[in-house]
């Protein structure tokens, strides 16, 4: 007792953005673009599927953004950008070779652990609208290794056909074939689409799965996830197999400013990825 | 208390005279009066201090965790710095309630994710204690957590016997701090003799029912009538949270220079009582209601953060009580919630 | 083609031309707008284009000469101090909106109807005979009104008056592309953080708690208490505010009374207001 104040784990540069280069720009829709960034000091990012950054334009903020990109060992990687907000309609703005900083990664992903657990099971993945982009980094890793996995199903819906992203790797996962199904379907229809209207409960019961070996992973508006947990749990897949991936306000990344806490749990540091029967009992989850 | 600590006695000229020797070549804040307000700030004579206890509206929070901080400065020529201000300051005459809270935000910035801004300021500060012997005013209820005795976080305790004091160094900081005093050698009786009559202040004054098991019963009480009953007269405006001594949550935000040439990374004191906290870009509110943010509030003090320090995270300093205008106060509410009916 | 200043946020600044026009109003906003040190107004000249800005100087956005009326081309952005309190002001702020991409409201008058709503607590015979006693039709006249309940309002600038810093921020924001960041919080997060005394332990009665925060609390620091003239913060606590009476002894009536002066306008604190 009474010792000197032992200064812990001080980081000076934890709130120190650095430098990173877009070097591609797709629009995928008139709110979503696809943003393919270099960090310029050449080191990976070294993140995990799930987990995200905190992305700066100096002189307007910083905001959260998922990684999009399976992790990889060059110093690129993938975000994918709904234009929401003061940083993110910036970003809408920028060009090609523009800089802009990061910071993270951060929080808490699709882990060794997790995926350990994934192998040799069955995988559905259940995304809506910009959900998608946060399982992406986890489905572009899974899907070139699918034979590791009995079935991976993807289930993805949007509210209308011109809203869906990433509509060429859509097209090829298609077609994909073997182990490997897609399910669309848009909340509203047009001429042009001929697949699934309604909601994204309306393909669960498409999709066959066996409850004892099946890992549901899921993400999408805050809305959609009471309806989706419903329509698993009713067809009695355990709670420990699903996980969620959620969103809330990060403004610090680091489990200090408080915005993204649900109860106890800090979303930026024991999420955004969690196992649902660790929340089930959480009031502001849902 | 570290019971090998040395103890020494001082007068209280000795003592004032010892500060003004030392405010020569340190920053000192001390408990002050400025026109009508009674706070801790800066002194440029021990003749500025306060030593009797008046309740102040902010706690010493402010001098480790400024309600204003830039913590990243950039320039249009590329360069992006962190920016971490810290100089030596002696905290003097800190109460244990406060100290109880510094300790609790010691614990809560130097996790792994230590925060620079916080620790640079923190390390270089010597914190003087000053006990007490009675609560200070009836907004206070201190004893209720267990939080008018401070075992750690400050360097030197004093505590006031008549006409002196007795000193108790506890860090190496607090022992070198303690050499600019003229002081007489004491012995743990004069210690005893204080906590003896600290003791007999606090008389009948006891803690919360079932103190240590807060986080169940408030987590058991998640729907307990008491957080409509008090947020109903809630006007969501802040104040608990701008004068908690251990509120640390923060918004941050970018400010450009007027040239667009330069600008700066800010964090501000935020408050989960206000209705935006919780808000995302797309105007998702995920804390939306009044009554949510009182409980959230509340739980932090006396479940979440209570579970992760081991202590209430509440230290029962009083001021939010005086603070809100409404009457609502955490002693009322965990009072309800434990069927407590209180002293 | 890559940004210029690619470090200060790629921001690719358009120079918007502003333009001011001003209602019913002591253009006492406008004053504090321009009340720079000349270091600042070089940097706010180098980032908007002021094209018009009868207190200021006589050229107008459209080239005309200044003995005309208002511009109705020529300006990006409109900041317009003052209420609506004519018909014929109405029709005028209608062209204005219709000619600006932009329009900010700048001042309490332009916000919530500032001091001028006042004259709403009574009938128009009242204050018209009250003021002009031997020809109280002399004048048009009708009920004053903040801007937004005539037209469709982009941004606003509190106060009464506005705060200079607040100013040069909003129109920072708006050039940069970014929301104009007016506080929601109210004035007693201010006041906290002053550590003030609070108005009520003096026994005054203080709109504080459900006044919109960003003038730094300036009244309540300076020995008096809040008027509410930078208007009320979204979802305010209005019953509250009578427990608060009851706690401190003054009377509900008293406070009412302060509503008049700036929220007149406010639904919330008048309901039934015309």
């Amino acid at each position: 007792m009474c010792e000197s104040l032992k200064i812990v784990g001080k980081n000076d540069d934890l709130y120190l953005p650095e430098p990173a280069r877009i070097i591609e720009i797709k629009e995928f829709t008139p709110q979503e673009k696809f943003f393919r960034v270099e960090i310029l000091s050449g080191k990976s990012l070294g993140h995990m599927p799930g987990q995200f950054v905190q992305v700066s334009i100096l002189g307007i903020g910083e905001a959260p953004i998922s990684v999009s990109s399976p992790p990889s060992d060059d110093n690129k990687f993938d975000l994918c950008v709904r234009a929401v907000g003061n940083v993110t309609n910036k970003l809408h703005t920028l060009k090609e070779n523009d800089i802009i900083h990061i910071r993270g990664p951060f929080g808490h992903g699709f882990d060794n652990k997790i995926l350990e657990k994934m192998e040799g099971k069955e995988l559905l993945f259940i995304a809506g609208g910009i959900g998608y982009v946060p399982l992406r980094s986890l489905i572009n890793k899974v899907l070139p290794q699918s034979d590791k996995y009995k079935k991976v199903s993807i289930l993805y819906g949007c509210k209308t056909r011109p809203e869906r992203m990433y509509q060429d790797e859509l097209e090829q996962i298609h077609n994909l074939g073997g182990n490997v199904e897609l399910l669309e379907t848009v909340d509203n229809g047009d001429d042009k689409w001929n697949g699934n209207v309604g909601v994204i409960t309306t393909l669960i019961p498409k999709v066959d799965f066996d409850i004892n070996n099946t890992i549901a992973v899921i993400c999408g508006p805050p809305i959609m996830y009471k309806f989706v947990l419903q329509s698993l749990l009713g067809r009695n897949l355990p709670k420990e197999s699903i996980y969620m991936s959620l969103e809330r306000r990060m403004k610090c990344g680091v489990g200090k400013c408080g915005h993204c806490q649900m109860e106890g749990v800090y979303v930026c540091q024991e999420g955004p990825v969690f196992n649902y029967a660790d929340v089930q009992n959480n009031e502001e989850v849902l | 208390m570290n019971e090998n600590a040395e103890v020494l006695l001082i007068s209280k000229s000795d003592l004032l005279a010892g500060i003004d020797k030392v405010l020569a070549s340190h920053k000192v804040a001390a408990l002050t009066t400025k026109e009508e307000r009674t706070l801790y700030d800066f002194i440029s004579a021990s003749s500025e201090i306060e030593l009797d206890y008046k309740p102040t509206v902010l706690s010493p929070k402010k001098f480790f965790f400024p309600q204003d901080e830039v913590i990243v400065e950039y320039t249009d020529d590329g360069k992006v710095t962190a920016k971490i201000d810290a100089e030596p300051m002696i905290l003097f005459g800190i109460r244990p309630c406060d100290i109880n809270g510094i300790k609790i935000l010691d614990e809560a910035f130097a996790d792994s994710n230590g925060d620079p801004n916080y620790l640079a300021k923190r390390e270089k500060a010597v914190i003087i204690g000053m006990d007490c012997k009675a609560i200070c005013d009836e907004n206070a209820f201190c004893y209720k957590v267990k939080a008018n005795y401070a075992h750690s976080g400050f360097d030197v305790m004093l505590q006031e016997q008549g006409d002196k004091y007795v000193v108790q160094a506890v860090t190496d900081k607090g022992r070198e701090f303690m050499k600019n005093f003229n002081t007489t050698a004491g012995n743990q009786s004069d210690v005893e003799a204080f906590l003896n009559e600290k003791a007999e202040g606090f008389k009948d004054k006891t803690p919360f029912k079932d103190l240590d098991k807060l986080p169940e019963v408030m987590a058991a009480n998640y729907n307990h009538k008491v957080w409509d009953e008090e947020s109903s007269r809630c006007l969501s405006c802040g104040s608990c949270i701008m004068v908690c001594p251990t509120c640390y949550c923060f918004d941050v935000a970018d400010e450009l220079a007027l040239s667009l040439k330069k600008g700066e990374r800010i964090r501000r004191w935020d408050a989960c009582m206000l209705s935006s906290f919780a808000e995302v870009a797309g105007n998702e509110n995920f804390r939306e209601d009044k009554k949510d943010r009182l409980h959230h509030r509340i739980s932090r003090k006396f479940d979440y953060l209570m579970k992760k320090h081991g202590q209430s995270v509440c230290v029962g300093c009083g001021r939010c009580v005086r603070a809100c205008l409404a009457n609502i106060s955490p002693k009322t509410i965990v009072e309800k919630i434990t069927c407590d009916k209180g002293e | 083609m890559p940004n210029v200043t690619p470090n200060t946020a790629a921001i690719e600044p358009q120079k918007p031309k502003v333009a001011f026009f001003e209602f019913a109003d002591c253009e006492g906003c406008q004053l504090c707008a321009i009340d720079l040190t000349p270091e600042q107004l070089l940097d706010l000249t180098a980032v908007i284009d002021i094209v018009e800005f009868r207190e200021a100087f006589s050229e107008k956005a459209d080239g005309s000469d200044s003995t005309g009326g208002d511009s109705h081309s020529g300006y990006d952005i409109a900041i317009i101090e003052g209420s609506i309190t004519r018909d014929s002001d109405a029709e005028r702020l209608k062209k204005i909106r219709a000619a600006a991409k932009i329009v900010i409201a700048l001042g309490a008058c332009a916000h919530i109807g500032g001091i001028n709503a006042l004259k709403n607590c009574q009938t128009k015979k009242e204050y018209t005979e009250e003021v002009y006693p031997t020809d109280p039709n002399k004048y048009e006249t009708t009920t004053a009104k903040a801007l937004d309940e005539i037209i469709k309002v982009d941004g606003f600038i509190p106060g009464c008056p506005i705060d200079t810093g607040e100013f040069i921020r909003v129109v920072k924001n708006i050039v940069l592309g970014k929301n104009p960041d007016i506080p929601t919080y109210p004035v007693c997060v201010e006041c906290k953080k002053k550590e003030n005394v609070c108005a009520y332990e003096k026994g005054m009665i203080c709109l504080g708690p459900i006044t919109r925060a960003g003038c730094g609390a300036r009244c309540p620091s300076n020995g008096g208490y809040c008027f509410g003239c930078r208007g009320l913060i979204p979802e305010p606590n209005v019953n509250a505010q009578e427990d608060i009476m009851q706690k401190y002894n003054l009377s509900f009536e008293g406070m009412k009374d302060k509503f008049k002066l700036f929220l007149q306008r406010s639904k919330e604190v008048f309901p039934d207001a015309e």
